[in-house]
């Protein structure tokens, strides 16, 4: 039961961090209609920025803010030099210049850190939870609470604020919404930069959850958020959302219990086979498509 | 009864379309007889355009069945009602736009060669099958278009197009979607002529109107479709009598027909 | 002539037929494919199993893997007919990835180790070593580039190019999608699959890392960057994109940068391909083919 646990917890703590990754690629995907792969590579950006930030701070709250701001950036150039002149061709030419980028970013990555897997300085230890016979690590707390911190945020910025709403109105419906006078040209900067900023924090909290920065990091993250989009029915962020921690306790527990020999890293993609056969829609509805 | 029977093209029999709950098309039958035009007209959202997509394949019927004469065919997929001798145009149109206005006509014009895997290997477009296409051009018109885009044609050319892409199946019925709306008044008259020809021809015609002076004047009959459900049916003098169709139509706001 | 310029001579030719393949599915079906690789690799391992493990010669297991690869092919179309565009995309990346992890974690594929030993093809008695193979690669590439030019000019190319432009349209024209749709992945995997053959058969061992989804993703780009649905464009393609790494390889460290750096210069500015209408090749030659 304690073991069960806290494979629940760990699960929780990784979908969490595929949530953060996945909410970015959603929001573009709603606004734009493009399956932003580069996506990835900003927040393997956000992985280094953070570290290198942390290395000369030693503050996590620095480090994150750091990553935040040079991902916001990376992702509005991305959204401005390549994606919005592309926009009026078919949707696979703005996807391999997506995977191009991505493949720059890598490359970049590796040549100016090195091609070695990068660590955080263990000053970050913190004292784990100890609730009855469960403990819970430091590591998992701090990821639970600043994804959580930064979901509620987002969610308040949606649903409670004009941006949200000029947002929404944006993705549902691009002309009619610069018809009502939304500046939507604007608005889709911003979503590249809120976007681009959470996979920065998203970046962070993965380098430090299994301390390791590397310039392929975002290889396997690139390819199962775009699966746990589709099953969460693409554009849909709650949708997006809810499948990324779904997936994440499913891989845990794959992990803690299963004997067969499944590769960790097919259940995304299994699992978005099975949604297609079933509910093409995805999990959550979403009218507009 | 079995005289009109005999010399039936289409009957729909009770057919039904919903989408979730908004029932599209309920509950309506109709045929189109041999050598007729008949008319399928109403207000915006009565279901016409539904009624179409359910006939030639596009979407499952509800409920209800069609008949193309002896052979039943709802449910069918939408190329092979085609297959079975239905032709159609759309409402918005549908062009192969990459391809020349020649090889829109030659898609429709190689149906038999599709049937089977070895007819559909040769090369396409031997003299036969481009004088073959190019008749059917010159039918609708636009012969004179034939190597040139589809895609950079006026809309009445590519209703023209789409007309001509139709023939070239050689269809026992041919359904037009609209095929006056948003032409001028000179294109309206050569269309109408158009439509005439291809009646006299021998080909049986069920279209979609909007124009209620084009439809009273070139359908034999017409069904008045509201709501989903048919309203009327008879002549065109008939239905320009029927209090119901006036309310349909006058009391909903005139925006419905201008 | 060097073995290094026949080595990656061989290499560009059997990436253009594979890419080759791929075009009959993105370029003249439209149906967008990122699991390309996936049929590469099938064809790959099912001449290394046939050859090593049954001890058929080059000269059976080739048409044999190709044909395996083929109807394997046209089971994994099926998604195709049910999702489309992004969606579609989505689903051959995960069709990649899923095929990958077969042969990576299945015993029976050899695992990470992969398969070697798969034997250099013999012809009367002379073994097919370097600028033999890679003689054997063109006459194969022209034979299927032949083949491409014969579908793109019979009534199935008419019909499948029409679905392309209009699928609504196409099925009001008699033109059954789901037949059309299969076809085209049945023969651009089975294109796959013989240049899988050929790879296997070339460099003589295989391992799961050589059919991953950075090689669909070069594939498709080679398709894309060649013009798509034109016969000449993915071997362009290839040229540019095989020689690319090649041509930078002295820069070690910057290649792989320069090549993406490249392919988004191009796709940036020529998004219709350097084939493509309105290309600046287009421009620069008017009278151009089709």
């Amino acid at each position: 039961m304690q073991l069960f646990i806290e494979h629940l917890i760990n699960g929780l703590a990784v979908g969490s961090i595929y949530a953060l990754m996945a909410l970015g690629l959603a929001m573009v995907y709603g606004i734009l209609r493009i399956l932003h792969v580069a996506h990835a590579g900003v927040y393997a950006i956000g992985g280094y920025v953070g570290l290198f930030a942390f290395q000369a701070t030693d503050s996590f709250f620095v480090a994150i803010a750091a990553a935040m701001v040079v991902c916001a950036i990376v992702g509005v150039a991305i959204e401005k030099v390549i994606y919005y002149p592309l926009l009026k061709y078919p949707p696979y030419v703005p996807l391999i210049a997506s995977i191009a980028i991505f493949l720059s970013i890598e490359e970049i990555c590796r040549i100016l850190a090195g091609p070695y897997i990068l660590g955080f300085p263990r000053r970050l230890a913190l004292s784990p939870l100890t609730l009855g016979s469960v403990s819970i690590g430091g590591m998992q707390i701090l990821v639970l609470l600043t994804s959580f911190a930064i979901l509620l945020v987002l969610w308040f910025i949606s649903e409670r604020t004009e941006l949200g709403l000029a947002m929404q109105a944006t993705s549902q419906d691009m002309a009619m919404a610069s018809a009502m006078g939304v500046n939507t040209k604007r608005i889709i900067s911003i979503t590249f930069a809120m976007g681009s900023a959470v996979a920065a924090v998203a970046g962070v909290l993965v380098g430090i959850y299994y301390n390791q920065v590397y310039p392929t990091m975002g290889a396997v993250p690139a390819y199962k958020t775009l699966a746990i989009i589709v099953v969460g029915g693409l554009g849909s962020i709650p949708g997006a959302v809810l499948a990324a921690i779904l997936l994440g306790l499913a891989e845990a527990l794959l992990i803690g219990y299963a004997a067969v020999p499944l590769p960790r890293d097919a259940l995304a993609f299994i699992a978005m086979i099975i949604v297609f056969m079933i509910r093409p829609q995805g999990l959550l509805d979403r009218k507009t498509r | 009864m079995t005289m009109a029977e005999k010399g039936m093209i289409l009957r729909v029999e009770g057919m039904s379309r919903y989408f979730g709950g908004l029932k599209a098309v309920d509950d309506v039958s109709f045929h189109v007889s041999r050598g007729e035009i008949l008319g399928l007209i109403g207000p915006n959202g009565a279901g016409k355009t539904t009624c179409f997509n359910v006939i030639s394949g596009v979407y499952r019927p509800t409920a209800g069945k069609i008949f193309l004469e002896e052979e039943r065919i709802d449910g069918l997929p939408a190329h092979a009602i085609a297959s079975r001798g239905v032709g159609r145009t759309f409402q918005i149109v549908r062009p192969f736009a990459g391809m020349t206005v020649l090889n829109n006509v030659m898609v429709g014009l190689g149906m038999q060669r599709y049937s089977s895997f070895l007819k559909s290997c040769p090369v396409f477009g031997d003299s036969q099958d481009r004088e073959e296409a190019m008749a059917f051009l010159r039918e609708v018109g636009i012969e004179g278009l034939a190597d040139g885009s589809s895609s950079v044609l006026s809309l009445g050319n590519l209703r023209r197009l789409e007309i001509a892409r139709a023939l070239a199946l050689r269809p026992r019925l041919l359904l037009l979607d609209e095929s006056f709306s948003g032409l001028s008044e000179e294109e309206i008259q050569q269309m109408m002529e158009l439509v005439r020809n291809i009646r006299e021809r021998g080909f049986s015609v069920l279209l979609i109107e909007h124009n209620m002076r084009v439809a009273m004047s070139l359908c034999h009959r017409l069904v008045v479709l509201d709501h989903g459900k048919k309203l009327a049916e008879g002549s065109p003098g008939e239905i320009r009598t029927d209090e119901r169709v006036i309310e349909a139509y006058l009391g909903r706001g005139a925006s419905a027909h201008a | 002539m060097g073995g290094y310029f026949t080595t990656v001579a061989t290499m560009i030719g059997i990436y253009a037929l594979v890419a080759s393949g791929l075009n009959i599915i993105v370029g003249f079906a439209g149906q967008i494919s990122l699991g390309h690789a996936a049929f590469f690799g099938i064809g790959a391992y099912s001449t290394a199993l046939l050859c090593t493990k049954l001890g058929l010669s080059f000269w059976w297991s080739l048409p044999l893997a190709t044909l395996i690869t083929g109807l394997i092919g046209a089971l994994l179309g099926i998604p195709s007919l049910r999702v489309k565009d992004d969606f579609l995309a989505i689903t051959t990346i995960g069709i990649n990835f899923i095929v990958r992890s077969i042969f990576l974690y299945v015993p029976f594929f050899g695992g990470a180790l992969g398969i070697g030993g798969i034997p250099t093809p013999t012809l009367l008695d002379t073994r097919l070593r370097g600028e033999y193979y890679l003689t054997l690669v063109l006459v194969l590439l022209a034979l299927t580039t032949w083949f491409v030019h014969r579908f793109a000019r019979s009534w199935t190319g008419l019909a499948t190019e029409a679905m392309r432009e209009e699928e609504t349209a196409a099925g009001a024209m008699g033109i059954s999608h789901v037949r059309f749709k299969i076809l085209a992945f049945t023969i651009g995997s089975a294109m796959a699959g013989l240049g899988g053959v050929l790879y296997a058969h070339f460099v003589n061992f295989i391992s799961p890392d050589d059919f991953g989804f950075p090689v669909s993703i070069m594939l498709l780009s080679m398709v894309v960057l060649g013009g798509m649905g034109k016969i000449w464009g993915p071997i362009l393609g290839a040229i540019v994109l095989g020689s690319l790494p090649e041509v930078f390889r002295p820069l070690v460290q910057y290649r792989m940068l320069l090549y993406g750096a490249a392919l988004l210069l191009v796709i940036r500015y020529q998004p219709q391909g350097i084939l493509g209408e309105g290309s600046l090749l287009r421009r620069l030659f008017p009278r151009g083919r089709r």
